[in-house]
């Protein structure tokens, strides 16, 4: 699953440090999120929407793995 | 309730680490089969004790400082950890196993009958105990 939280945070002008903080979550998981390793549970992608103000589905694009 | 539990690990070291003094002193001599027990329950207590000690003095650095307090709770909670401490504990069970199927064949390749009898006794446990808990989780989730 791919997700625009790197390109929503920078035009934030947030931090990892910062948004982890704000998400309490480790800088860590951040940087997994945005590198697409880590794909978030539900409650972290509603808290993540929650901070942006916007919708799950603006933040992070679900495809369909191809068969 | 944090610092409760880390002094319980404490106090059970000790107590383990007393009762095999002990029966340094209670087992006599003349039984060798129960010769080595004293030295593996103190080697034991010593090593709960020291774990015991650092999880007390941790947690009496973390009190005193708010900010690391705060760290450690969200490293503590943090989602990806938790899944991260998860997968590593299921890649343990496995090596787990592995390692006991390969002693259990060597004791049986030796002949060792009770060595066999007790690795293959705590292989089956170390198997059923993932059934049982995937039966308890299934309930839960």
């Amino acid at each position: 699953m791919k997700n625009r939280l790197e390109e929503l945070r920078k035009l934030r002008g947030v931090t990892q440090e910062e948004l982890a903080d704000r998400l309490e979550v480790s800088r860590q998981t951040i940087g997994s999120l945005e590198n697409g390793r880590y794909n978030p549970s539900i409650v972290l992608a509603f808290k993540i929407a929650h901070f942006f103000n916007i919708s799950i589905e603006e933040i992070f694009i679900f495809e369909e793995e191809q068969k | 309730m944090k610092q409760q539990h880390k002094s319980y690990i404490f106090y059970m070291g000790i107590l383990i680490f007393a009762i095999g003094l002990l029966l340094k002193f209670l087992i006599p001599e003349s039984n060798e089969a129960w010769q080595s027990v004293p030295f593996v329950m103190t080697g034991f207590g010593a090593g709960i004790t020291v774990v015991g000690l650092a999880c007390i003095f941790r947690q009496k650095m973390i009190e005193k400082d708010p900010e690391k307090a705060k760290q450690y709770e969200i490293a503590e909670k943090d989602e990806r950890n938790i899944q991260l401490r998860e997968k590593a504990g299921y890649a343990t069970w496995y090596i787990t196993l592995f390692m006991l199927a390969i002693l259990s064949l060597i004791f049986v390749m030796l002949d060792y009958k009770l060595q066999s009898f007790l690795t293959i006794g705590v292989l089956l446990i170390h198997v059923i105990s993932l059934f049982v808990y995937i039966f308890i989780y299934n309930k839960k989730i």
